[in-house]
């Protein structure tokens, strides 16, 4: 079996940069028409393209009732849990970069059990455990450590450090179900600009980590690109796409979704190299449904609330709610450890009226990690 | 543009497999392979009497340097039996590639899915190309290709019932999931089903009973050969939309400013 890696370097890439730059509407209508729609990488390039933003009412309508087939009418919920901001990268674009000079905390045991009883009465049953990237702090014995702390939660997700195969099966045997990983960015010279120290300079170490945490038995991965890092969002996504589609064909049993973080305010001065607009994030959206038909596509409370209303019912399958993106930030909020604002401040039970008048569900519980075989 | 079908390193200029039973004569069967202009013709190692004096198979009749000649497992009602055969098969001088078939059901002939994969994963670690005939079951698609095999070989029917793709929907989901040629095999009893598939995005089908029981085999197989042809030609240009449905409904992408 070829690894990603591998796989990539026979991939015609110009082939997808220059269906991302589309300008034909015909291509765009006849794709939009064809019986036999194809899915996949190209299906993806050519929707993202500038032709296809021509037609977002026409792909809302088909990724509408694809969402409601493929996925029903329900929005599932989760909640970040920061446990630490000690991070030993410097990246140009987050707040948790190591030249930052906010107060840097890891949790102990009592504060993320603490945290933890805090979101379970708030509802949630899916937690998502973040960290900074700490080489000797946040290592993947502290992080099981933490998903002890958070044995009442039938799901368990992790965004931190990519790891060992080894350490993703040890967090798996532990409980952890779900692993969410971002490349940031596909495009190589834009990641060594922004990733200047650290571990995660490493830019094929963390391309590998999705397929080791499937070689580990996660049972759900969440993949993406920070929008607005690289100048060219469309082959960012597309990139995506190619590895999003491998990771379907070659680890074919777990379940994937996709999320689409933009770059928003943080401690940090970094100006976005592109500006990727709510219509744009909208068009992404509908990409993704129409291209990978059964992948879930996330949306964090970085997006603002019209927005996050807006796409329900579009592609969206998950959503988070209430968050904070601070390490003990929900019991006591301290506002100056955070990674980055939030926009959408709703509670949840005004996010569930929307979802009610959309006629959607929202679901809290979706896997206990006691059946997890 | 070269749209040449490679399966565990061979080229094949066509996309239209050949299976040799069932025909009236060997020279019924040769002159239909050699009109369809097929590459790959697959003989069951059961027929083959080893020990004959030449002339007698099916084999002699067949140019190896023209057509890969692929033994198939026809026969094997177990994983052990297919094994066996597809060893004696490459210790008669055959190439290391086999189709595997076991089908212990006599009446329907259809694949035993755990012997096939059972079998599958031996024959690889011994070094053979394999090829297995399989059910339409996109899972079982994906186990086989895990432990190495060359392709898939779906049934669009039982085989030799001619009725065509039956299995649609389920080969559809094997060829989007598939990272190995995928070869429809079995049931396609008119050149339309060939396109069908082809259409469809399978890389090439294989047939028999069609061709064997044809009025004139040679032009059913010409018949077959173009038809695999356009409708390859259809699948790699992209077919033009079927109607034009109108989709009225309330619009959802208003809350875009």
């Amino acid at each position: 079996m070829k690894t990603f890696s591998e796989y990539l370097e026979s991939q015609p890439l110009q082939k997808f940069a220059d269906l991302g730059k589309c300008e034909n509407p015909r291509i765009i209508e006849n794709l939009l028409k064809s019986p036999f729609p194809k899915t996949g990488p190209e299906t993806f390039a050519l929707l993202s393209s500038p032709a296809a933003s021509h037609y977002l009412e026409e792909m809302a309508q088909k990724a509408s009732a694809l969402t409601a087939q493929r996925h029903g009418k329900v929005i599932r919920f989760y909640a970040p849990l920061y446990i630490s901001n000690e991070c030993t990268n410097t990246c140009t674009y987050c707040g948790f970069t190591m030249e930052n000079k906010i107060r840097r905390k890891s949790l102990n045991n009592e504060e993320c059990k603490k945290e933890a009883d805090y979101l379970m009465e708030r509802g949630f049953r899916h937690v998502l455990l973040v960290s900074g990237e700490h080489q000797k702090i946040v290592t993947p014995e502290y992080i099981g450590a933490m998903v002890d702390q958070c044995k009442d939660f039938p799901s368990i997700s992790i965004e931190v450090a990519p790891f060992t195969q080894e350490a993703y099966e040890t967090l798996v045997a532990k409980g952890v179900d779900g692993l969410t990983l971002y490349q940031e960015t596909y495009d190589r010279e834009t990641y060594k600009s922004v990733h200047l120290r650290g571990k995660k300079k490493d830019y094929n170490w963390r391309l590998a980590a999705p397929e080791r945490g499937a070689f580990a038995k996660m049972r759900r991965i969440n993949m993406g690109v920070l929008l607005g890092l690289a100048p060219d969002w469309r082959f960012d996504s597309a990139m995506a796409a190619i590895h999003l589609d491998y990771m379907m064909k070659y680890h074919w049993r777990v379940q994937y979704s996709v999320s689409l973080p933009r770059l928003c305010e943080s401690e940090t001065d970094y100006t976005p190299a592109a500006n990727v607009s709510d219509k744009d994030i909208t068009q992404l959206i509908l990409a993704w449904r129409l291209a990978f038909p059964d992948a879930g596509v996330n949306v964090s409370t970085r997006e603002p609330s019209y927005l996050r209303d807006g796409l329900i019912g579009l592609g969206v399958t998950h959503m988070s709610a209430e968050s904070s993106t601070e390490p003990g930030g929900y019991c006591n909020p301290q506002t100056a450890l955070k990674q980055f604002d939030i926009t959408d401040e709703r509670k949840v039970d005004e996010i569930f009226d929307v979802l009610k008048d959309k006629n959607y569900e929202p679901v809290w519980k979706d896997w206990e990690a006691c059946m997890t075989g | 543009m070269n749209d040449d079908l490679v399966i565990a390193g061979r080229s094949f200029g066509s996309r239209f497999f050949v299976g040799t039973g069932k025909f009236s004569s060997n020279q019924a069967m040769l002159s239909a392979v050699e009109a369809s202009g097929s590459e790959l013709v697959t003989v069951a190692l059961r027929r083959l009497d080893l020990d004959s004096e030449n002339g007698e198979n099916i084999t002699d009749a067949l140019d190896p340097e023209k057509y890969l000649i692929l033994p198939n497992t026809s026969g094997a009602a177990t994983a052990e039996e297919a094994v066996t055969i597809a060893k004696l098969a490459y210790a008669a001088g055959m190439p290391k590639w086999v189709k595997l078939e076991i089908h212990p059901d006599p009446r329907y002939l259809l694949p035993d899915p755990i012997e096939t994969l059972k079998a599958a994963e031996i024959l690889v670690k011994e070094g053979f190309t394999v090829m297995p005939y399989i059910n339409a079951d996109p899972v079982l698609a994906k186990r086989l290709e895990e432990v190495g095999t060359a392709t898939v070989m779906p049934l669009g029917a039982p085989i030799g019932c001619n009725q065509g793709l039956q299995t649609k929907e389920m080969i559809g989901i094997i060829i989007e999931q598939a990272t190995i040629p995928v070869v429809v095999d079995a049931g396609l009893g008119a050149p339309s089903h060939a396109a069908a598939a082809m259409e469809m995005g399978a890389d090439a089908v294989l047939v028999n009973t069609a061709l064997a029981a044809a009025g004139d085999p040679a032009a059913m197989g010409k018949a077959f050969a173009a038809a695999t042809e356009a409708g390859r030609t259809a699948y790699l240009c992209g077919l033009a939309p079927k109607s034009q449905r109108a989709e009225a409904s309330s619009p959802l992408t208003s809350f875009l400013k």
